[in-house]
């Protein structure tokens, strides 16, 4: 009996399963009753409906037959946005006053505001995962992070500079660089994060499609001219297959970007495989943009119909439209964006060396972060799940 | 006995699955080969959301995460039998009831567009005077920038036309009483437009001059642009419009979409704010021409002109300026020169082709 346990732990452990048990009839019943309280709350329902969604999405997760627990309340997220308007109302003040001296000096100098904005949204997105991972816990234990908002922002800001100037081609270095500090700042329990997939692996994989992205914009905008037709025509006939190329191209690049980050991220000696195809996401993106064409083409009939009809009774009509596309619009989003990608990614995986996960302790020095960072990352309009 | 109620136990503090056997006794015993791991008293155990299969427990008192799942169907009857306080927080879990968050929302909405529509206009109309005359310089000096890089920065200035504008600036300032001295500028632009900055600069543009039919028509629109520059509507409207977006920023938040509404929110009442401030600097503007004793009907009959007739517009509310119709009715009641024109004719002349 010694020896079984002695060589389960030494030679090669079994995998263990990870797999998505919700129900596409079950998500979808939660964004059909979410999404409109959101309108007729004027959003601020939006906090118990991030919560819920969260909910399902990790109760639903089970790892080696426990499924994860979402420990965060939707009270805490509305709190945490009160407090970050407050926090947000003199930084707005004082960047319209530097706005306007900077703007004495040289005009549309302003702008640069933005960039400082730019930086506190990252700070924001560091801290708003620093929420979310402290919220989640499997069997009893969270898992937590800490790290540096601040030095995370500058460096992301740093990077991306670097990514807009090489057009691009900077991207996997700086994807690969901005997880390892994610992860390295990451912790289930005791046991820590890192991230040993690298920019060199991803763009080995990747660079077709930055090479069609090129191609694709390059056709788009150099096309017209050298046809000879003219650039409204010729942009408008580009339009459907740029489109496509698009959709096409994003979905591979999701895809791969799912299945090299996972199988980078380590946890303690825990790792991860993924069976991810290259078109594993494609159909799924597909029928996103169908459905959003279809209603699209919906309301276009009905708002021409309008155009027939008396002003009041119109604009009515209209607002209802508006409203509805709004409705529709956010429960494709959360659907096929979330829900969706999350099952195919979830089942994908297998998990492997999890032994090196039991008997994990607390980490006794981890602080509890409050809301605040998903809060600025709210405020400033990050679509979150 | 002891091994009849089993259940998976989680301590909250190392992440080991426990199989472990329930003892009921005075306590909730829960016990490992034969080893009591915890003790928890029945009137602090409380219920978890989990799916229907199984019953999750937590204690008060216990680490934070420490649970207990039960399965089989006779352990959770004794649970519920002997736990008074088992659904204690399910309140607390279902965070609220909906009908609670609908309410208080339409609330919080009532109230906030209370303050944008009554408390904004009111901080607005009190904080403007209190800001220094030097800021608003500023205020005035970033603007220009940008005015001249819209326009091209073309300045206007033939020799006759600028003693022309000079000879009308002053007079219109010895008239009006303004609170600090104005400048005005000419600019080659198509636009039929003519506009203040705040600090005291204004702008005219020469499609205006070009569309005027006569003198009194500029000197009009001219004491008008005073008028916002007495008012600080500049500064009453910066400060409006950043109260506004700040207290519309609280609504809807991240809703894809939402932005629409409150952009239209937003445009709805800042334009209410400016229809008012417009109708004061007309008021303004009547004033000052009567002081000049020349008529206030020829400013009103440029700006139908220029807008066009807007009585059947599609949206009026959506008008920054009051309709010009209204406007020139208002305008018309003061309709008689009581002294000559400001400029000669001559001068006039030079004035309209100060940018050639």
């Amino acid at each position: 009996m010694n020896d079984m346990t002695i060589g389960a732990a030494q030679g090669a452990p079994e995998p263990s399963d990870i797999v998505f048990t919700g129900r596409d009839d079950e998500f979808r019943d939660l964004l059909f009753k979410g999404t409109p309280l959101e309108i007729i709350t004027v959003g601020f329902y939006r906090f118990w409906l991030a919560t819920k969604i969260r909910q399902h999405l990790w109760s639903h997760t089970i790892l080696d037959g426990d499924a994860f627990a979402y420990l965060g309340t939707a009270r805490e997220l509305l709190i945490g946005f009160f407090f970050a308007m407050a926090i947000l109302a003199p930084i707005y003040l004082a960047s319209f006053l530097l706005g306007v001296e900077a703007e004495r000096e040289k005009s549309f100098a302003s702008m640069l505001v933005g960039v400082f904005f730019v930086a506190f949204w990252q700070f924001a997105v560091y801290r708003a995962r620093r929420y979310r991972l402290h919220r989640t816990a499997w069997r009893g234990l969270r898992f937590h992070m800490d790290g540096s908002g601040l030095s995370y922002a500058l460096n992301a800001m740093g990077w991306g500079l670097l990514t807009v100037i090489s057009l691009g081609l900077a991207l996997p270095w700086m994807q690969a660089g901005l997880e390892r500090y994610k992860m390295r700042h990451t912790y289930y329990g005791e046991l820590r994060g890192d991230f040993v997939a690298t920019g060199d692996n991803f763009f080995k994989h990747g660079w077709r499609l930055w090479v069609a992205a090129a191609l694709t914009t390059t056709a788009y905008f150099a096309g017209p001219v050298l046809t000879g037709i003219t650039k409204e025509a010729g942009w408008l006939l580009l339009m459907l297959p740029t489109l496509a190329a698009a959709v096409f191209i994003y979905a591979r690049f999701k895809a791969l970007q799912w299945k090299w980050w996972l199988e980078g991220v380590r946890i303690g000696d825990v790792w991860a495989s993924s069976t991810l195809e290259a078109h594993a996401l494609t159909g799924n993106y597909w029928t996103f943009v169908g459905l959003l064409f279809a209603s699209g083409v919906a309301a276009l009939t009905v708002g021409l119909a309008i155009g027939l009809m008396p002003k009041i009774p119109g604009i009515i009509l209209g607002v209802l439209i508006y409203l509805a596309l709004i409705v529709q619009y956010s429960i494709l989003w959360r659907t096929y964006f979330v829900q969706r990608v999350w099952r195919i990614v979830v089942n994908s995986l297998t998990v492997h060396n999890l032994h090196a996960a039991q008997e994990v302790a607390m980490r006794l020095d981890a602080s509890s972060p409050t809301a605040l960072g998903e809060s600025f990352a709210d405020s400033l309009d990050v679509v979150g799940f | 006995m002891t091994g009849k109620f089993e259940a998976i136990y989680f301590d909250g503090l190392v992440n080991k699955k426990r199989r472990v056997t329930l003892a009921f006794g005075p306590t909730l015993d829960i016990g490992e080969d034969g080893a009591v791991l915890s003790a928890w008293s029945y009137a602090d155990v409380r219920r978890i959301p989990a799916p229907s299969d199984v019953m999750r427990l937590r204690a008060i008192g216990a680490a934070q995460l420490a649970q207990l799942e039960v399965r089989d169907p006779e352990s959770r009857r004794e649970i519920e039998r002997r736990c008074p306080k088992l659904t204690d927080d399910e309140a607390l879990h279902a965070d609220g009831s909906t009908l609670k968050i609908v309410g208080w929302s339409l609330a919080a909405t009532i109230s906030l567009v209370g303050l944008i529509w009554f408390g904004v206009p009111f901080a607005a109309d009190r904080l403007a005077p209190l800001v220094p005359v030097a800021w608003e310089k500023r205020l005035g000096d970033a603007a220009e920038g940008q005015v001249r890089e819209i326009f091209d920065g073309k300045s206007c200035a033939s020799p006759k036309g600028a003693a022309a504008l000079a000879k009308l600036s002053q007079r219109l300032q010895d008239a009006s009483g303004l609170r600090l001295p104005a400048t005005i500028e000419a600019i080659s632009s198509k636009t039929p437009n003519a506009f203040a900055l705040p600090g005291g600069k204004v702008f005219i543009l020469a499609g205006l001059l070009e569309k005027a039919q006569s003198q009194d028509e500029i000197l009009g629109v001219l004491a008008h642009e005073f008028g916002h520059l007495q008012n600080r509507d500049h500064l009453r409207h910066v400060i409006a419009d950043g109260g506004i977006a700040y207290l519309f920023g609280l609504l809807f938040g991240d809703v894809t979409g939402g932005g629409a509404i409150v952009l239209v929110g937003k445009t709805l009442l800042t334009t209410a704010n400016s229809r008012d401030a417009e109708a004061q600097a007309d008021a303004f503007a009547a004033k000052t021409l009567d002081r000049l004793g020349r008529p206030a009907k020829p400013m009103g009959e440029l700006l139908l002109r220029v807008t066009g007739k807007e009585k059947d517009g599609f949206l009026t509310i959506l008008n920054d300026h009051p309709l010009s119709e209204d406007r020139l009715a208002k305008l018309a009641a003061a309709d008689k020169a009581t002294a000559d024109p400001v400029l000669t004719d001559d001068e006039w002349k030079a004035l309209q082709k100060i940018c050639d």
